[in-house]
C-alpha cells in the first residue's frame, strides 16, 4: 500500500488536511510560502525567455526568431556544439561504462577510488580544470607537451611545439569529457550494484559465457542508469560555459552558450534578441534528448532490482587484474590530478613557462594574485559569502519542501516538488538569461547587486539541493516521526529531536554541493556578475581575457583549494556520522 | 495552541444527538471502540480499495486482541487509525473513554495526545539516540513532565522488566534484532500506557528469537495488565498470544471470537481456509431436520449438525472439515459421513500420520494420531462425525460482515 494516496473523503474538510487534521498547519504554511518563491524564481524568468522570443516591446512578433535564423554563422554554430556534445557524450559512455563496472564487479575495484572518481566535478570546479589543462597541453608552454617533448627528444624526435594542443577539437572534446564521465560513471555504477546478481548466474548456468552474460544480460539490464547519465552529460554538456570559453573560443570554436554569454555582456548594447533565440535552440535539444532517452527507455522491459539481492557477483579477472586496475589509476590520475598539478605548479613558479624553476617555487604569485588584488579579494569574499548564504537558504528551503512532499502525499505536493527540480530539464544557461533579463530590467533593477546572483544561484542550483533534501527525508523514513509522535511528541519536538538530528548530515552534505557549485559557478557568473559585483567566477574570466597566466593559475589553486578544503570536512564529518547508521553521499 | 482537547476540524452541528457526548469513562467502557469506520486507498493505477470498510470493534481492558489476515486485508491501516497516523472517513474511535477520532464532530486527536504505545515493525528506534534515551524519549515529552531521577528510575525499570539493563548506553545500531525489539518493547511500556499496539513487531527476528518474544510478551502482559493489539499475517502467532482474535478478511472483521471459537467454528469459508488445514466438498442443502443439515455434493451427501447460519433447502453451501476429525476404517462404518477412499499417500511425521486421499472423487487430507500407517494406493473406508463437519453459506463477492463474537 507504500504507492496508494488517500482518497479524498466525502465529508467536506476533512482528511484532505491530512494526518493531523489542522486547519492550516503553520509549518506548512510557511513551506508553501518559500516553495512559491522558488519557483516563481525559475520559472518567471524561464518564462520571460519562452515569452521573448514572440514579445517584444509589447507587440507580438517572430523578429527575434527571424533574426536569430540570420546569424551569419548560425550553421556552424549548432553543428560545432552538436559535435561537442555528442561527442564527449560518447566518450563519457564509453570510458564511465567500463570504468563502473571494473569497480563494481570485477576483482579489480578499488574502493577509494569508486569513492573519489565521482567528486572530480567538485573538487576540480570546470573552471579550474580548463584552465588546468591549458596550462597542461598548450602547444609552446604546456607543462606536460614539455615533458612529452623531453620524452620523445630520448628517441631523437625533436619538435618545437606540440605534440599536442589544447585549442583543437579533441582538447575541447577531451576537458568536456572529462566531466562528463562521472554522470555516466555514477548511474551506471548505481544500477550495477543494485542488479540482482541471480540475474547472471542464471545466464551462466544456461550456458552463456561471461562475455555473452556482459553483453546480453548485465548491460541491458543496466540500460536504464546508462540512460539517465548520458542524459545529464548532455544537458551538461550544452549548458557548459567555462570549458568552451577558456578551450574552444582560442581555438576559434564557437559554441552556443560561449555566444549566448558574448551577446549579452560583451556586446554593447546587449543583443538580448539573438540570445533569446539561441538559447531556444538549448532548450529545444535538451528537450529533444530528454524524450529521445524517455522512448528508448519506454521500449525495452527492464530488470527488476531487488533491493538488496545478497551481495553482487564478482568477475575474476586473473591475469589482466592489475593491468586494468593501472589503467583506471592512470585514468583518474589523468583526469584530477594532472590538472591541479599544473596550476600549482605554474601558480607558486611565478610564470607560466615549461621550464619549472624547482628551486624558485614560492608563494608571491599566489599573495600577488590573491592577497594584494583588490578586486580579486573582493570576487573572493563575495563568492564565499554567497556560496555560505545560497548554500544555507537552498538547502534549507529545499529540506522544508521536500519534508511537506513527504507528509502530504497529495497531487499538489507532488506539482510543487516536480516544479522545483524542473531546472534540471532546462539548461543553465537559459535560466541564467532569463534572470538577467527579468531583474537587471525595471521595475526590479538589480544589475550589479549580490542579490541578483543571489537568486540566479539558487534558480540554478535548486535542482541538486532539492535532490539531495529528498535523499535526506528519504533516509529518515516515516516510521521514526511516527514513532515520536506516538510517544507524545508535538509535531514540533518531533522536528527538533528525531527529524533535524538524522537529516543533519545529508542537509551538511547538500550544503557542501550547494556551496562548491556556487563559488566554482561560472555560468551565471559570466552573465550576472560585473566590476560592481564580483566573483571568483568572473574574475577568472576577466584575467582570463586580459591578464597573466600566472594569475589565472593562482586564481584556479585558491578555488581548487577551497573547494577541495569544504569538500574533505564534509566527507570526513559525513563518514564520523555514519557510525550510528545514518549515511549521508556527496555528491 | 491549546495542547489538551482535541483539535477540531470543522465546526458543524452535530445532527444526531445520539452520538454526542461520549460515556464518561466507567469500568465497564472498552480501551478502544471502534464504530462504522472506513478508510479508502487510490491506488497508482486509479482503481479504489477499501483498506477499513465499515469496522466495529471494541476492545476490552486487559484484552489481548489480535487483528489477523494476510497483506493487504487493512489490518495494519486500521491499527494506523487507532494510533493517529492515519484519517479515516468516516466513523468514530474511543480510546479508554475519550473520544480520539469522530467524523461526525469532526474530531480526529494527532496522535501524541492519545496516550497509548506502538511497536513498529521496523521497530523505529532512534539511532542518533543510546537505547536510555530511546526509552526516556516518551517520559520526556508527554505532560507532565518527569523529574530527571523519576525519568532515570523508570527507565532503568522498563529495560529491567525486557531484560536488557546492561544495553543503556549502547546506541541501536549495535544491537542484535533481539535487542533492537527488547528496546521497542521497553519504550512501549515505560509510560505505563493502558494501551500498546503491535505492528507485526515480531515479523523481523529469527524464529528461535521469535518464539521466545512471544512466551515473554504474553507473561508480561499477564503480568503488567495492559490491553493489547496486534497486528500479525502468521495464524500460529495469533493462536498463541490472543485471547480474542479478529479476523480481517478485504477490510471488514470476518470473525471475532477465541482462538478456540475462530477455528472450530469459522464464520465464513475464508476465516476456515485461513486459519488451520481444511478440506471442503461444495454442494446444495437438501434437507434440514432441525439442527440437522443435509447437503448434497457432486460426491456425495453430507449430514451436518454445525451449520453456522440460517439455511433453508436449495442455498449453495460449502461443507468443511479439519483433517483431524477424519476417521479411517478397514471396514465400512456405521456413520452418515462415510466414504470408501483410495489413499494417494502417506506420510508419518511423528505426532500424527498426514494422508491425502480421494474420497468420492474429491480429494482431502487427514490426519491419523494412529502409527498404523496404511500404504499408498490401499483402500479404506473414511468417515466424519455430523458435529465435525461445518457448513456455511457459499461466499459470493460481497461477503457479509461476518462476527458472532
Amino acid at each position: 500500500m507504500a504507492t496508494a494516496t488517500p482518497v479524498r473523503p466525502p465529508i467536506r474538510g476533512l482528511g484532505a488536511r491530512g494526518i493531523r487534521g489542522r486547519r492550516v498547519d503553520p509549518l506548512d504554511a510557511v513551506t508553501l510560502v518559500i516553495a512559491l518563491a522558488l519557483i516563481a524564481i525559475v520559472v518567471v524568468p524561464l518564462a520571460r525567455v519562452l515569452i521573448g522570443m514572440f514579445w517584444v516591446d509589447g507587440a507580438l512578433t517572430v523578429d527575434p526568431i527571424v533574426r536569430t535564423l540570420a546569424v551569419p554563422d548560425l550553421g556552424p554554430l549548432i553543428l560545432n556544439t552538436l559535435l561537442v556534445v555528442a561527442g564527449s557524450s560518447l566518450a563519457a559512455l564509453v570510458i564511465g561504462v567500463p570504468l563502473a563496472w571494473l569497480n563494481e564487479r570485477t576483482d579489480a575495484r578499488m574502493g577509494a577510488l569508486s569513492d573519489a572518481l565521482p567528486l572530480l566535478p567538485f573538487l576540480l570546479p570546470p573552471v579550474a580544470g580548463a584552465v588546468g589543462w591549458t596550462m597542461l597541453l598548450a602547444p609552446r608552454a604546456g607543462l606536460a607537451n614539455s615533458w612529452l617533448r623531453d620524452a620523445l627528444a630520448v628517441f631523437g624526435v625533436r619538435l618545437e611545439s606540440g605534440p599536442f594542443d589544447i585549442n583543437s577539437w579533441y582538447g575541447l572534446i577531451m576537458v568536456y569529457t572529462f566531466y562528463a564521465v562521472p554522470f555516466v560513471y555514477m548511474n551506471a555504477a548505481a544500477s550495477l550494484r543494485n542488479l540482482d546478481s541471480s540475474l547472471e548466474e542464471a545466464s551462466r548456468l544456461s550456458g552463456a559465457s561471461a562475455w555473452r552474460t556482459l553483453i546480453r544480460v548485465v548491460l541491458p539490464s543496466v540500460a536504464p542508469g546508462i540512460g539517465a547519465g548520458l542524459l545529464l552529460a548532455v544537458w551538461f554538456g550544452f549548458g557548459m560555459f567555462s570549458i568552451p570559453s577558456i578551450v574552444g573560443s582560442p581555438a576559434g570554436i564557437d559554441v552556443l552558450s560561449v555566444r549566448i554569454v558574448e551577446l549579452l555582456t560583451f556586446t554593447y548594447p546587449p543583443d538580448t534578441d539573438v540570445a533569446i533565440g539561441l538559447s531556444g535552440f538549448i532548450v529545444l535539444f535538451v528537450g529533444l534528448a530528454y524524450l529521445l532517452q524517455a522512448r528508448l527507455l519506454r521500449k525495452g522491459r527492464f530488470a527488476t532490482m531487488t533491493g538488496k539481492g545478497g551481495r553482487p557477483r564478482i568477475t575474476r579477472l586473473g591475469a589482466w587484474k592489475w593491468p586494468l586496475r593501472g589503467l583506471v589509476g592512470l585514468y583518474v590520475f589523468v583526469s584530477t590530478l594532472l590538472p591541479v598539478v599544473a596550476l600549482v605548479l605554474v601558480s607558486l613558479n611565478g610564470f607560466w613557462t615549461p621550464k619549472i624553476d624547482w628551486s624558485g617555487l614560492s608563494l608571491d604569485a599566489l599573495r600577488l594574485a590573491v592577497v594584494d588584488d583588490l578586486l580579486t579579494r573582493e570576487a573572493l569574499a563575495n563568492s564565499l559569502g554567497l556560496g555560505l548564504v545560497g548554500g544555507l537558504i537552498g538547502i534549507l528551503a529545499a529540506a522544508m519542501i521536500a519534508l511537506y512532499v513527504a507528509r502530504r502525499r497529495t497531487v499538489f505536493a507532488r506539482v510543487v516538488d516536480a516544479s522545483i527540480k524542473l531546472p534540471a530539464a532546462v539548461s543553465n544557461m537559459v535560466i541564467a538569461v532569463g534572470v538577467l533579463l527579468l531583474l537587471a530590467a525595471p521595475p526590479f533593477n538589480l544589475s550589479g547587486t549580490l542579490a541578483i546572483l543571489l537568486i540566479g544561484y539558487l534558480a540554478l542550483y535548486l535542482p541538486q539541493a532539492s535532490i539531495a533534501a529528498d535523499a535526506a527525508v528519504s533516509g529518515v523514513g516515516s516510521e521514526l516521526p511516527e514513532a515520536s509522535a506516538v510517544a507524545g511528541a508535538s509535531p514540533v519536538r518531533t522536528f527538533v529531536r528525531v527529524l533535524l538530528p538524522l537529516m543533519v548530515p545529508g542537509l551538511v552534505a547538500g550544503w557542501a554541493l550547494l556551496f562548491i557549485r556556487i563559488v566554482g559557478d561560472l555560468t551565471a557568473s559570466a552573465i550576472l556578475s560585473g566590476t560592481g559585483n564580483p566573483v571568483v567566477g568572473f574574475r577568472i574570466l576577466e584575467v582570463f581575457n586580459g591578464g597573466s597566466y600566472a594569475l589565472l593559475a593562482a586564481l584556479s589553486t585558491v578555488l581548487v583549494l577551497i573547494t577541495g578544503t569544504v569538500l574533505a570536512i564534509v566527507l570526513a564529518y559525513t563518514r564520523r556520522r555514519s557510525r550510528f547508521g545514518i549515511t549521508a553521499k556527496v555528491g | 495552541m491549546s495542547q489538551d482537547r482535541p483539535v477540531v476540524i470543522e465546526r458543524e452541528p452535530a445532527d444526531s444527538p445520539a452520538l454526542a457526548a461520549p460515556e464518561p469513562s466507567g469500568a465497564s467502557s472498552p480501551t478502544v471502540a471502534v464504530r462504522g469506520l472506513r478508510k479508502r486507498f487510490r491506488r497508482e493505477d486509479g482503481s479504489i480499495v477499501a483498506a477499513i470498510d465499515d469496522v466495529d470493534l471494541a476492545v476490552e481492558p486487559g484484552e489481548f486482541l489480535v487483528l489477523l489476515g494476510p497483506s493487504g486485508c487493512g489490518k495494519t491501516t486500521l491499527l494506523r487509525t487507532i494510533a493517529g497516523l492515519e484519517t479515516p472517513e468516516e466513523g468514530s474511535i474511543e480510546i479508554s473513554g475519550r473520544i480520539a477520532f469522530s467524523s461526525e464532530r469532526g474530531i480526529a486527536v494527532p496522535p501524541e495526545k492519545r496516550g497509548l504505545s506502538m511497536i513498529f515493525q521496523s521497530y523505529a528506534l532512534w539511532p542518533h539516540m543510546t537505547v536510555f534515551r530511546n526509552v526516556a524519549y516518551p517520559l520526556q515529552s508527554r505532560r507532565p513532565r518527569q523529574a530527571k531521577a523519576e525519568v532515570a528510575r523508570r527507565v532503568g525499570e522498563a529495560l529491567a522488566q525486557v531484560g536488557i539493563p546492561e544495553l543503556a548506553r549502547q546506541y541501536p545500531a549495535q544491537l542484535s534484532g533481539g535487542q533492537q525489539q527488547r528496546v521497542a518493547l521497553a519504550r512501549a511500556l515505560v509510560s505505563n500506557d493502558d494501551l500498546i499496539l503491535f505492528d507485526e513487531p515480531l515479523s523481523n527476528v529469527d524464529a528461535k528469537v521469535r518464539e521466545q518474544l512471544r512466551l515473554e510478551l504474553v507473561a508480561m502482559q499477564h503480568r503488567l495488565g495492559f490491553t493489547a493489539l496486534f497486528v500479525t499475517h502468521d495464524q500460529a502467532e495469533a493462536m498463541e498470544l490472543a485471547t480474542r482474535i479478529a479476523v480481517i478478511d478485504r477490510g471488514r472483521i470476518a470473525q471475532l471470537g477465541t482462538p478456540h471459537e475462530v477455528y472450530a467454528r469459522p464464520a465464513t469459508p475464508y476465516v476456515a481456509r485461513f486459519i488451520g488445514a481444511i478440506n471442503e466438498l461444495e454442494g446444495r442443502v437438501v434437507e434440514l431436520n432441525g439442527p440437522e443439515v443435509v447437503v448434497d455434493t457432486p460426491h456425495g451427501r453430507v449430514v451436518s449438525t454445525d451449520a453456522a447460519a440460517r439455511l433453508s433447502v436449495g442455498d449453495a453451501v460449502v461443507a468443511l472439515w479439519r483433517p483431524e476429525h477424519g476417521h479411517l476404517h478397514a471396514a465400512e462404518p456405521v456413520a452418515p459421513n462415510r466414504w470408501l477412499t483410495r489413499i494417494e499417500t502417506s506420510m508419518f511425521l511423528g505426532s500424527h500420520t498426514e494422508y491425502t486421499l480421494v474420497a468420492g472423487g474429491a480429494p482431502a487430507r487427514l490426519w491419523s494420531p494412529r502409527p498404523d500407517a496404511l500404504g499408498a494406493g490401499t483402500s479404506a473406508w473414511l468417515s466424519v462425525e455430523p458435529h465435525e463437519v461445518r457448513v456455511l453459506p457459499l461466499e459470493t463477492s460481497s461477503a457479509p460482515t461476518g462476527g458472532e463474537g
